[in-house]
């Protein structure tokens, strides 16, 4: 009889504390989970990227270029071909200058980082010229090297302002992206503030 | 039934209590485990570090303008590239002055690809003689490979220095670490 109780009251038991044997496994499990997903790695801006594409912003803005608008043919910086255009009074220019000039930016600017930068999407910033939008370029690298992993292993911007004649400033600012990210990963990080706004 | 009978089936219906008890302990140092770090991987960083010394280094293949006395980082000098990847020789001032970890340098090691824009790719190395070394023991298919010589590769776009003119130009480096 006694035992038979015994026997009874240590079944009740166990299934009393069923319901608690479950919770404790699927906390387990949760934080097993939670644990896992925290170990992922993240893309991220950090200062090493950043200072690589500073060197890569400055670089671009030194390249030298030949504008064919000038007679005779001028060879200047990108970054004095810029200054020179905006410091212009913006509402005298022609637009066939501006034409000119956007047209001259997109192809010098795409030969130079397209083919220099390996494995990249890139994205350039200029003050604007018709519209209140800034003046955007934007491209990728086809040098399909798959062997190099990039110029930055997240994603990386850099700006810098460009004193004018007229004593005003030109920011540029320069954005890169690796293009091995995934494109969810890329997708966050164009929603939020850094690919979108032309602000540093 | 004897007290002793009944102790022992009470012991018998504990046990399933006491494996669970043994998993939840098991789990708990599974996941501390999980957040202990062991070993703090830094060979990555440090291959980062070395590629930006390279490129904004003093002494090293940057252009150091004489006249101004000002470093120009990001801009290599071609005639120090140049002399940096001399094949005659097996060390070069990057090992000897300008990043020099002692005799056989047991830290890094690198080879460094100059692509300017209509001229053959120039090559230079640091630590050359432990490139070659390491190199192999970073494939995954040699006994003592890819888990003791990592590598990683770099890349930037630069202007080379050539005479009075700047030349479009990437720096590519593999780095051994």
């Amino acid at each position: 009889m006694t035992n038979t109780n015994s026997k009874r009251a240590a079944i009740v038991d166990f299934l009393s504390h069923f319901w608690a044997y479950i919770f404790v496994a699927m906390v387990i499990v949760l934080f097993a989970i939670f644990f896992k997903l925290g170990q992922q790695d993240q893309a991220s801006i950090t200062s090493l990227d950043s200072n690589i594409v500073d060197s890569n912003l400055i670089n671009y803005l030194k390249t030298p270029i030949i504008v064919t608008t000038g007679h005779p043919k001028e060879k200047i910086s990108v970054g004095e071909y810029i200054v020179s255009y905006y410091s212009q009074d913006q509402s005298t220019v022609s637009s066939e200058s501006k034409t000119q000039f956007q047209a001259t930016m997109r192809q010098q600017t795409e030969a130079i980082l397209n083919s220099r930068l390996p494995n990249i999407k890139w994205k350039l910033f200029l003050p604007s010229i018709d519209s209140t939008l800034p003046f955007t370029l934007a491209g990728e690298s086809g040098t399909g090297d798959t062997s190099t992993v990039g110029v930055v292993k997240g994603i990386g911007q850099s700006c810098v302002t460009l004193p004018l004649q007229n004593s005003d400033q030109a920011l540029v600012k320069l954005v890169i992206i690796n293009d091995a990210l995934p494109a969810s990963t890329v997708l966050t990080h164009i929603k939020g503030t850094i690919y979108k706004e032309y602000s540093c | 039934m004897g007290k002793k009978a009944e102790i022992s089936s009470e012991l018998v219906l504990a046990i399933p209590r006491f494996i669970f008890l043994i998993i939840v302990l098991f789990s708990v140092v599974l996941l501390i485990k999980a957040f202990v770090k062991e070993k703090i991987e830094v060979k990555e960083l440090e291959s980062s570090i070395f590629f930006q010394r390279v490129l904004f280094g003093k002494g090293g293949i940057v252009w150091y303008d004489e006249a101004s006395q000002r470093m120009h980082p990001g801009t290599i000098d071609l005639e120090r590239f140049r002399e940096a990847g001399n094949p005659q020789t097996q060390t070069n001032f990057l090992d000897n002055i300008f990043a020099t970890y002692g005799e056989g340098n047991p830290i890094l090691a690198a080879h460094l690809v100059l692509e300017m824009e209509g001229k053959p790719p120039l090559e230079a190395y640091y630590n050359k003689q432990n490139y070659f070394r390491w190199e192999p023991r970073t494939l995954s298919t040699v006994t003592g490979g890819s888990a003791s010589v990592s590598s990683s590769k770099h890349a930037s776009y630069v202007l080379v220095k050539d005479g009075d003119n700047l030349i479009p130009a990437t720096l590519k480096a593999t780095i051994l670490s």
